[in-house]
């Protein structure tokens, strides 16, 4: 099963990797801390499952590079790529914030999953809130995993 | 209801009692007339208090009949005393640009073209007059007799008072007369105006001026918030100029109702203009009709109308004509223009029309038989017999737009257009990207075959909506024909459009922002890129453009770029704004109030350190939004990118799992464990504490919000906002418009936030000790444990360096972003030159160490003149100078005398080679009339000096002070002129 994590925070992206190896047993394959990172790895390989975090930068931080674009939606365009490609890599979007903007609208995540649909026309299999304070999310991301 | 009210019908100076109107034979009269129940009214209204008293008049307009209601009016128009402030004059003698009157509910259109048909009658004598002089008036504008067309103004006010329509005649002709032309009665109304009054006359007088954008001005008062009947009229009259039809018939009766409030003349006007969806019958209403008739038959022809324009000097007529056209709101053929081109020249998604099939049956018999094809050639789009209309809608922009719109809606999208048709459409429409129905471009899109065509659309479509998918689409196919044809460069792609259309090229100029080109991923593979690609394009711009500010932000990208390299660290910008966004929302909620305010701020104003109150609310109004916005404000980084992102695995997560993986046995020791553990409870609480209190906009549910909205909060926030008052005033002056000013106000509130993110960074380094705990740790330290103590001390340390490595990199979340606004620290400037230098004279250093405190840095888009003066200077040191020779620099604020400023005063002095001499060099440093300055950055050889010279001509703010070569060095001494010191 290969699985790419979406993610640019360091311990998160620990803190679900491990996760997953616990459940599934398996490790992450790929991890992009950036949109344009995400987007090399989903143009080269097909993935069993993408988690997705919504704030990324664009690109990578490189020294004396200057500072990529901050994208509060970057997660978006991982969605939108899959689309674009006419593939349908299993998604789940991953997210410490509690909403998600949609053409300039924020949406509850209990309500981002149909909105999603209904404005990109993009298929995630669920939108979770992570929080280091509890395990609520490992709940809910076990109960999405179930779908797969 | 307003019960303030200190302006009322001025023009009442008879105001009498009951007891005295009762006398007049003539009321008594009219009393009579009236059943005895309503007579019982009139005199209940009397004696009632306001709120009672328009309660029984709003019962009585209700039930009793037109005929009735004249009567009503006239009787209770004669006296204001007890209840003031609900019947207005119907020639007022005052100009009605406030809220002068209590509104009452309104009646159905019918009923009160009813009243008005009445009031025709009663006042035919006087409107008699007022035609006749129309007649004259009209006449000597399209004449140009300007002197003559005054005196017709303030005859029309002597007849018929003050009007909208009167002040749209004197504010026409004032924009047409030479400004050398006294015309004393159109000025005079249109400063009676402005002192009764602030939206609706501004609003007029820069819609008729050149350089107003029409479109954003009509979003702004169309969707001037909806107070209920506290804002109606101004609401109301304010939209004559941009949008006089009535969207439905409840809007018609409150149009009337608000119209009829200004004057009856203004009530005729909006009847006539909006009769061609309402149509007032000849039968029902004779002299109404008769009316309409007349007005027509003394206004010129459109043709006479169009007449002059073509002696002014206007960039483009068709579009100064439209923008002047509600001056001409009598006059049928261009009552049908307006609806034409108010209808489809404008967002479809307005909540203020739709297109009925009346508007589009309407608009297919004004249009020619236009197809999309027949829009790219010079085919005549409209059947009016007017033939200036013809050439002007020809060879102009606005009609082409709303046909194009036209030809999508009745097609619904489902035609076809070739691609070099639709390059050429695209250069002559303006504003398709605001007024296109996007579902029916995406149908014109899908059908087309042709990829250049398809990003057309989309260009269009991405920057109407603000779905992400659009935008996607359009960023996709653009870099897929990038890749294909174009090498993978987005800048050979732009030349490669405006081969086919310059428009279009340009369109995709101001399309391709940073914003846009990071997420070009396929092409731009890394942060440097999107700089230098939007660098480049900058340059492209500036050449094609032949302008010379689009050259300088290439230059200044590039100089950041390099800067970025010299400092060579990581640059992790969490803070931004949606810039695009936040200058949509200053355009819709801010300009119109701006305007207002800044047309009424005397000049004098501009040095001045006192802030026009009303400026300052302005300018805290758009600070307020920039910080707090949660979709495109500070706030919303804040929230998405720190908060809720990384700010606790950073600071907590990362620091402990790092040390408990390196010091897991030690932390596990018995006695060590529970101080440890007690150690992470504290330090996750403090953690806490900072992301649930202070990483927030203050506000009365988070007072230790760390960035605070208000502009007066700290002494230099209020210099900066001093400063962007004066350039607003500054720039309004000088243009007369203000076009610039939702760049000055964004990049004023970067100022002002740049003193809020140093308090947060400020915060954030006071809170180092706090985090570290000391006194716990020395708990651990001291204790006397079987493991070694040096064990115990290294830990300590990693501890300290790996807390105080996280806070020194999340200092540069709370950064402005150095692309969005031009910033430059001197040192670095000097630094980054040094370095390129290098690149050229291997062996040649100097020293560019500096102190952070005493850093100056420059924040606007000058720097870049700074940094070729330094090129200049080191590039000479390096080349001429000692070999290993010292090259020292001296950077300093201070105020200068005679520029009556301050200036930063720059000195950098090198060594000489040991075999030159002193006059020698002097001889060379000095520059003769003769030398050629213009053209110095055209030469290599020994062209330095003049080249610093140059930059002295070509800014003047930048000063040569000094270039000698005196003990052995030659020195320079260079200032440059601030705006504000730093």
């Amino acid at each position: 099963m290969k699985i790419l994590l979406v993610e640019d925070d360091d311990f998160k992206s620990n803190s679900l990797s491990d996760f997953i190896n616990e459940l599934l047993k398996i490790k992450v394959l790929d991890i992009a801390p950036s949109v344009v990172e995400a987007i090399k790895h989903i143009t080269h390989q097909e993935y069993d499952l993408i988690l997705v975090d919504m704030a990324i930068p664009s690109h990578p931080i490189t020294p004396g590079g200057g500072a990529p674009m901050s994208f509060l939606t970057g997660g978006l365009e991982i969605l939108l790529e899959l689309k674009s490609l006419g593939r349908r890599d299993p998604c789940i979007i991953v997210t410490q914030y509690p909403e998600i903007e949609l053409s300039g609208q924020l949406y509850p995540l209990s309500k981002a999953k149909n909105m999603i649909k209904e404005t990109l026309d993009c298929d995630v299999l669920a939108c979770i809130a992570y929080s280091e304070d509890t395990g609520e999310w490992k709940n809910e991301l076990e109960a999405a995993l179930e779908e797969l | 209801m307003r019960e303030d009210l200190t302006t009322i019908n001025k023009s009442t100076t008879n105001k009498i009692s009951l007891k005295s109107l009762l006398s007049q034979s003539a009321n008594t009269n009219d009393l009579k007339k009236l059943r005895l129940q309503t007579r019982n009214k009139i005199r209940a209204i009397f004696t009632a208090k306001i709120a009672k008293a328009i309660k029984i008049y709003t019962e009585l307009r209700k039930r009793s009949s037109a005929k009735e209601l004249v009567l009503v009016d006239s009787i209770l128009r004669l006296d204001t005393t007890p209840n003031d402030g609900f019947i207005p004059e119907l020639f007022p003698s005052d100009f009605q640009c406030g809220e002068n009157y209590h509104r009452v509910d309104t009646i159905s259109y019918l009923k009160q073209a009813e009243i008005i048909e009445l009031l025709l009658e009663k006042y035919s004598e006087k409107l008699d007059k007022f035609l006749n002089l129309l007649g004259a008036l009209n006449f000597n504008i399209v004449q140009s007799n300007y002197k003559d067309a005054d005196t017709d103004i303030e005859g029309i006010y002597q007849i018929s008072g003050y009007s909208h329509f009167l002040l749209r005649k004197a504010c026409y002709l004032r924009e047409l007369a030479p400004s050398n032309i006294a015309l004393e009665s159109s000025d005079r109304i249109i400063d009676e105006a402005h002192d009764n009054g602030r939206i609706i006359p501004s609003s007029l007088v820069q819609c008729y001026q050149e350089q107003q954008d029409f479109l954003s001005m009509k979003k702004s008062i169309m969707n001037i918030a909806d107070r209920g009947k506290s804002n109606k009229f101004t609401r109301d009259i304010s939209r004559l100029t941009f949008h006089p039809f009535a969207r439905d018939k409840h809007d018609f009766n409150e149009l009337i109702q608000s119209n009829l409030q200004s004057s009856l003349i203004d009530a005729i006007i909006i009847l006539k203009v909006n009769n061609r969806h309402f149509n007032l019958s000849s039968e029902k209403y004779p002299r109404l009709v008769n009316l309409f008739g007349r007005l027509q038959a003394q206004s010129p022809s459109l043709d006479q109308i169009i007449y002059p324009y073509f002696s002014l000097n206007y960039e483009n007529i068709e579009w100064m004509f439209y923008k002047h056209s509600s001056a001409w709101l009598e006059n049928d053929e261009l009552i049908a223009y307006r609806e034409v081109q108010d209808h489809l020249f404008d967002d479809p998604n307005s909540a203020y029309f739709t297109l009925t099939e009346t508007i589009i049956s309407n608009a297919k018999s004004w249009f020619e038989d236009v197809s999309l094809e027949k829009l790219a050639d010079d085919s005549p789009l409209t059947k009016s017999p007017s033939s200036n209309l013809q050439k002007i809608t020809t060879s102009g922009y606005i009609t082409r737009s709303s046909a194009f719109n036209f030809i999508l809606h009745t097609t619904e999208g489902m035609t076809t257009v070739s691609e070099s048709s639709l390059f050429k459409i695209m250069g002559k429409t303006r504003d398709l990207a605001r007024t296109v129905n996007v579902e029916y471009l995406t149908k014109l899109s899908v059908n087309s075959n042709s990829k250049l065509a398809q990003i057309v659309c989309y260009l269009l479509i991405a920057r109407k909506t603000r779905n992400e998918a659009d935008n996607h689409q359009l960023r996709r196919l653009i870099q897929n024909i990038t890749i294909e044809k174009f090498d993978g460069n987005l800048v050979m792609f732009v030349k490669g459009l405006s081969e086919k259309s310059f428009e279009v090229a340009e369109y995709a100029y101001d399309v391709c922002t940073e914003d846009f080109i990071a997420k070009l991923y396929h092409i731009i593979s890394s942060a440097t890129e999107i700089t230098e690609t939007r660098a480049e394009l900058h340059q492209w711009m500036g050449e094609v453009s032949n302008n010379k500010n689009y050259i300088d932000r290439a230059r200044n990208l590039l100089i950041d770029h390099q800067i970025n390299k010299t400092r060579n660290e990581l640059d992790d910008n969490r803070i931004f704004v949606d810039v695009a966004r936040f200058s949509e929302w200053l355009n819709d909620e801010v300009v119109r109030d701006l305007n207002v305010v800044l047309s009424s701020i005397d000049r004098t104003a501009e040095s001045s350190d006192i802030v026009d109150p009303q400026l300052m609310q302005i300018i805290q109004k758009s600070y307020e939004r920039f910080c707090s916005d949660n979709i495109f404000g500070m706030a919303s980084y804040l929230g998405r990118r720190i908060r809720h992102g990384t700010f606790k695995g950073h600071l907590y997560s990362s620091v402990v799992s790092s040390l408990e993986s390196e010091y897991g046995a030690f932390l596990r020791d018995p006695v060590i464990e529970p101080i440890w553990d007690h150690w992470k409870t504290l330090y996750a609480t403090i953690i806490y504490e900072i992301i649930r209190e202070r990483l927030h906009v203050n506000s009365l549910s988070k007072p230790k919000g760390l960035l605070n909205p208000t502009i007066n909060a700290s002494k230099p926030k209020t210099e900066i906002v001093v400063r962007c008052a004066q350039n607003l005033l500054k720039d309004f002056n000088e243009h007369r418009n203000n076009q610039n000013s939702v760049q000055l106000l964004t990049e004023y509130c970067w100022r002002l936030a740049e003193v809020d993110l140093r308090n947060i960074n400020s915060y954030l380094k006071g809170q180092k000790a706090t985090l570290i705990q000391n006194e716990l740790l020395s708990n651990i330290k001291n204790h006397n444990h079987d493991i070694d103590g040096d064990y115990a001390k290294d830990f300590i340390r990693d501890l300290n360096h790996l807390i105080n490595d996280k806070l020194l990199a999340m200092y540069s979340w709370f950064k402005k972003p150095v692309s969005i606004s031009p910033k430059a620290s001197l040192s670095l400037l000097y630094k980054a030159v040094v370095a390129e230098v290098k690149d050229t004279f291997e062996n040649f250093d100097a020293d560019t160490n500096f102190e952070d405190s005493d850093d100056i840095e420059l924040v606007g888009g000058a720097y870049h003149v700074l940094y070729d003066a330094f090129y200049v200077v080191v590039y000479n040191a390096a080349k001429h100078g000692k070999p290993n020779g010292n090259v020292l620099r001296n950077f300093r604020v201070e105020y200068d005398e005679r520029q009556n400023s301050k200036v930063v005063r720059i000195t950098i002095s090198s060594e000489i080679r040991d075999n030159d001499s002193e006059q020698e060099i002097n001889s060379r440093l000095s520059i003769s009339p003769t030398d050629d300055i213009e053209n110095a950055q055209l030469s290599e050889d020994r062209s330095g000096i003049r080249k610093l010279h140059h930059l002295e001509r070509t800014d003047n703010y930048f000063s040569v002070e000094r270039i000698t070569c005196e003990n052995r060095k030659v020195i320079v001494v260079l200032t440059y002129a601030l705006e504000i010191s730093i």
